[in-house]
Order: structure tokens, then C-alpha cells, then sequence
């Protein structure tokens, strides 16, 4: 399994007049089958990195490399193919897709990547079953609790199973009771050489242990 | 499906307002058609046979009929009217000799055959038995037509000559019109022929202005038809803006989004089109004007629902072609 590894990682945008800089020569590694925790408060470039580790922001400067694969170059039909199958990805909206079932929610990475849908159909079913949604495969995401869609945008963020799974604030809107079934199956998928990145001034995801990244005293 | 059902509204709307000025046209022709004739003769400098009261002498048909080429000729006597029993009903009222040019074939009863007796389109709600006043004087209904109205749904009433022209000349000898079977060779001097494409536009002439504004709705109603179609896939497609966000960052290619919004366009245009179909001749029936459909409508609409929502949807693609997929990130 692959290492991430960012150097002298930069970016930067102009906003009113002034150059904003949310990260500014950001360097960190993370070794297969490590959890890195992005700490800081809102603005301190944690989504902006996540972006970035997911190929969707190109760096200003600096460089971003999965094993082999040299993340902030790519281009193109490479970017698109690295997010398609190397990247899983939990939104701190969940953002399902709320005509499609929890099932179909799932399902869509795979489908999207050209996989035929009986074995994506089958893989969801496992993703869902591993999520314990398996009973709710086919209600929408208007008929889910926060928790439980969250869930599913964790089983979704795993069904092509990608080396490396990014979350941004994946507690951010659920409760108390919603956090603790959220981060216990986040603990889980800790196993095997996976790389997990988490964005997140949440308190209690501290419990997940592995490696702290402080961006609060970078923020703009 | 709130889009679906929208479309569908709107487009049934656009199928009915075409129905409506095309059942213009199947009216009128095929109330001229039910009068049997080829031609119509009347008073030299008079627009027609239907919209200009003008006597003439009753006996010009046996002169009309030595023309060379006319097989028949029977006078009428036509001219709107009004049954005055309740309910007060508008008619267009014929008076024709029985068995003549001028009498359509009945649907219901029999055509009437003395004085005091009448057939009424149905469309004046009546019934073959039913007592009618019109003129001062009392008509039992003997029979019924079908189809045989004018002016968007004014049924016609059908006397006896000799009955309309007691209540329209006092009794004289006179006939409005001559109807005339064959085609008729020469004329006669203070007479003009009027052909049946000709005499249509007569019967049409009162609803002229009428006529245009409908035409000019309709032409204003397609255009909205196509304008809230493609609104309401393009207003889709941006709303699903972080959809297609979510779709990018897993890697999903643009033009592939692009090929679902099309399809999703093209079915959910279909589906409104076919509902759109199936729910204006639903309303049609509620109207009392003559709603017609032909087939060049039923074609129209769905090809122009097809492409505009095809359109709708290339507007709503752009969307998602230039969304970035960093907006599926944040807060809700």
C-alpha cells in the first residue's frame, strides 16, 4: 500500500483585491494503514488540503504523491481516473443523492466507473451490510436519520475500496447519539494499509487516535 | 415529478388552445359539407351564403337548375336565430325544403316534414320529443344531427322553408341562398356562384378577429410551452448543481453527466408529452366548441417538447460541465 506524502504544499487564490493563502508551504506524511486527523478551525485550509489530496484543487506550488502516483500533477482524464478509483471520499453534507435509494447511493462510484450494476448492486449490499443498513437499502435519503446517512456516505466513500479515504467534519452535523455510531465505524475501517484523512475541529473524533495535523496556527 | 406534471399542464393547455382554432376549421367545413351542395348561388355583390341576409325569389333554383352542369338546386333560407324557451339557446337557424339540398341526414328521429316541426343539432341540449320556442312560435323536435354547428359550437336548427320563411320574410316566397349540386357552367345576371372553400370562408367570416387573436394566442402559447419546458429542465439542472458536484469528485467524466441530463430530458419530455396528449382530450370534452386534434398537432407538440427540453437540458449541461467539484465539500 501506498505513502502520502505532501511537501512545501501552497495554495493560493485572490479575493477582493488581496492574495489568500490557506496553506503556505504545508508538509506531512502519512505511512499505509495510518489515520492522519486534520485539526484547526474553519479557514484554516483543512478542506482546501482535502481537495487537494483528492486531486479536485491543483496547488499553487509544492508537491502531493500517493506511492507512485504524483497527485498534484495530474491532468485530465488522470485526475478523473485517480478520484474514479484511488479515492473515497466523505462530504461533511453527506450529499446522497436524495431521488436515489441508500442502495443506489452506493452503488453510483461504481457505476460511474463503468462497473456492470449486478456487481455493483452486490457490492453496495455488502458496503450496506458492513454500515448495519443493510434493512434500509431501499429507502431514500429524506427517510434516514443524519446518522444513518452518513453511514451510507461512508459505505459509498468505501464501495470501489480506495486506498486512501478523505472526510471532511464527518460528525459536523449529527448528534450526540449519531457521532458515537459515526466514529466507531470510522474506527473500523482503520484496518489493513488504508490511508484515512480526517478534517475535523470536532473534540470527540480526537478518540480515533493516529497522527494530529495542526493547521489552526496557519489560518488566514 | 412535479416537473412532469408541470409540462404536462402546459402542454395540454397548448393542445387544447390548437384544438380549439383547428375545430374552427373542422366545423365549419363540415357544416357546409352537411348541406349536401357543391355551390352556392346568391344575390350578385352579397359575400356569401351565410353571413348576409339577401332575398332571393325562391323560384331562381328551377333557373338555376337549367344552368349546364348543376344537378340540383334547392333554396334555403339561413340566419342566426335564437330558441327563446328555456334554456335560452344561440342557433343558427335553416330552413330547407324536406328531402332537399339544405336538410343534412339525421342522427337520431327523422328530418321534419310539415310545418312546426325542426331538428336540432344536439349540442342545444334537446331531445327528439322536445318543445321548442323560437320566433313566437312553438317547434317539436323530430330529429337530431350531430356535428352540424357553427361559430365554435352554435348548433344549427333545421325548419321546414316554408316555417323560416314565415319567421324571417313574413311569409314570402324567398330564399337567402340556393344550394346546388354539381358544378355549375355559366351564371345568370344578378346572381354570383359561390364554391364551397368559398362559402366556408363565409361561414368563418364572424369569427375573423376572433380567429386572429386565437391564432395569435396560440402562436404566444407555444412559445411559453417551449420556454417553461426548457425552464424547468435548465431550473433542474442547476438545482442539482452539488449533485453534480458529488458525481465530479468521484470521478465521474462531465460529458457523462452531460448524457444523463439529456436522456433524463428526453424521457421526462416524452412521458409530458404523451400525458399531455392523453390529458387534453380528457379536458376537450369539457368544452363546448369543437376540439379537434390532427395529426400534424399530435406530431408538433412532442417534437417540440423533445427539442426544447433537449435544448433545456444542453443549458442545464453547461452547468454541470463547468461546476466545480470542490463545491461538495462544506456545510449544507
Amino acid at each position: 500500500m501506498p505513502e502520502l506524502r505532501v511537501h512545501e504544499l501552497s495554495v493560493e487564490y485572490g479575493s477582493g483585491g488581496e492574495v489568500i493563502r490557506p496553506l503556505d508551504g504545508f508538509g506531512m506524511s502519512a505511512s499505509p494503514g495510518s489515520l492522519v486527523l486534520l485539526l484547526g478551525p474553519s479557514g484554516s485550509g483543512k478542506t482546501t488540503l482535502l481537495s487537494c489530496l483528492a486531486a479536485i484543487l491543483s496547488p499553487s506550488a509544492g508537491t502531493i504523491d500517493f506511492g507512485d502516483i504524483p497527485i498534484s500533477t495530474l491532468a485530465g482524464k488522470e485526475r478523473t481516473a485517480f478520484r474514479r478509483h484511488t479515492v473515497g471520499i466523505v462530504f461533511q453534507a453527506f450529499n446522497l443523492v436524495p431521488s436515489l435509494t441508500a442502495a443506489e447511493n452506493v452503488m453510483a462510484p461504481l457505476l460511474a466507473a463503468g462497473v456492470g450494476r449486478t456487481v455493483a448492486s452486490a457490492r453496495a449490499a455488502s458496503l450496506l451490510e458492513r454500515v448495519a443498513l443493510e434493512h434500509r437499502a431501499t429507502h431514500r435519503p429524506g427517510e434516514l436519520s443524519g446518522g444513518q446517512q452518513q453511514r451510507v456516505a461512508i459505505a459509498r466513500a468505501l464501495v470501489h475500496d480506495p486506498p486512501l479515504v478523505l472526510a471532511d467534519e464527518p460528525t459536523a452535523h449529527l448528534d450526540h447519539t449519531q457521532v458515537e455510531g459515526v466514529l466507531g465505524l470510522l474506527a473500523g475501517l482503520m484496518d489493513g494499509e488504508r490511508v484515512m484523512v480526517i478534517a475535523t475541529h470536532d473534540d470527540r473524533v480526537l478518540a480515533l487516535g493516529g497522527q494530529r495535523v495542526d493547521l489552526g496556527h496557519r489560518a488566514v | 415529478m412535479i416537473a412532469v406534471a408541470a409540462i404536462t399542464l402546459v402542454l395540454a393547455l397548448t393542445l387544447l388552445l390548437s384544438g380549439f382554432r383547428d375545430g374552427i376549421d373542422v366545423e365549419t367545413a363540415r357544416t357546409v359539407r352537411a348541406l349536401g351542395g357543391d355551390a352556392f348561388v346568391v344575390r350578385e355583390g352579397v359575400s356569401g351564403p351565410f353571413t348576409t341576409v339577401s332575398q332571393l325569389a325562391e323560384d331562381v333554383a328551377e333557373d338555376v337548375l337549367t344552368l349546364p352542369g348543376v344537378e340540383r338546386a334547392d333554396p334555403i333560407v339561413s340566419v342566426r336565430h335564437a330558441i327563446e324557451s328555456s334554456p335560452v339557446t344561440d342557433v343558427y337557424l335553416v330552413g330547407a325544403r324536406p328531402d332537399g339540398l339544405g336538410m343534412p341526414a339525421v342522427s337520431a328521429g327523422r328530418p321534419p316534414r310539415r310545418s312546426g316541426e325542426t331538428v336540432l343539432d344536439a349540442r342545444a341540449g334537446r331531445s327528439v320529443g322536445d318543445r321548442v320556442a323560437l320566433g313566437g312560435r312553438t317547434f317539436e323536435v323530430v330529429g337530431l344531427v350531430r356535428g352540424v354547428t357553427v361559430w365554435a359550437g352554435v348548433p344549427a336548427m333545421f325548419v321546414t322553408l316554408s316555417d323560416a320563411q314565415d319567421l324571417i320574410f313574413a311569409g314570402a316566397h324567398s330564399a337567402t341562398a340556393i344550394v346546388v349540386s354539381g358544378t355549375p357552367q355559366g351564371r345568370r345576371a344578378g346572381l354570383s356562384i359561390v364554391d364551397a372553400e368559398q362559402a366556408r370562408a363565409d361561414l368563418k367570416r364572424p369569427l375573423a378577429n376572433a380567429i386572429t387573436t386565437i391564432d395569435l394566442l396560440r402562436f404566444f402559447l407555444w412559445i411559453v410551452a417551449a420556454a417553461i419546458v426548457g425552464s424547468v429542465l435548465y431550473v433542474s439542472a442547476l438545482e442539482r448543481s452539488r449533485e453534480f458536484a458529488v458525481f465530479k469528485a468521484f470521478g465521474t467524466d462531465s460529458w457523462d453527466l452531460v448524457g444523463t441530463l439529456v436522456v433524463e430530458a428526453f424521457v421526462l419530455s416524452a412521458l409530458s408529452a404523451a400525458a399531455a396528449v392523453a390529458l387534453s382530450r380528457v379536458l376537450a370534452t369539457l368544452f363546448p366548441a369543437v376540439i379537434s386534434f390532427p395529426s400534424r398537432t399530435m406530431v408538433l407538440l412532442p417534437l417540440v417538447a423533445l427539442t426544447v427540453g433537449l435544448v433545456g437540458s444542453l443549458a442545464g449541461a453547461r452547468r454541470a460541465i463547468v461546476v466545480d467539484p470542490a463545491s461538495a465539500f462544506g456545510g449544507p
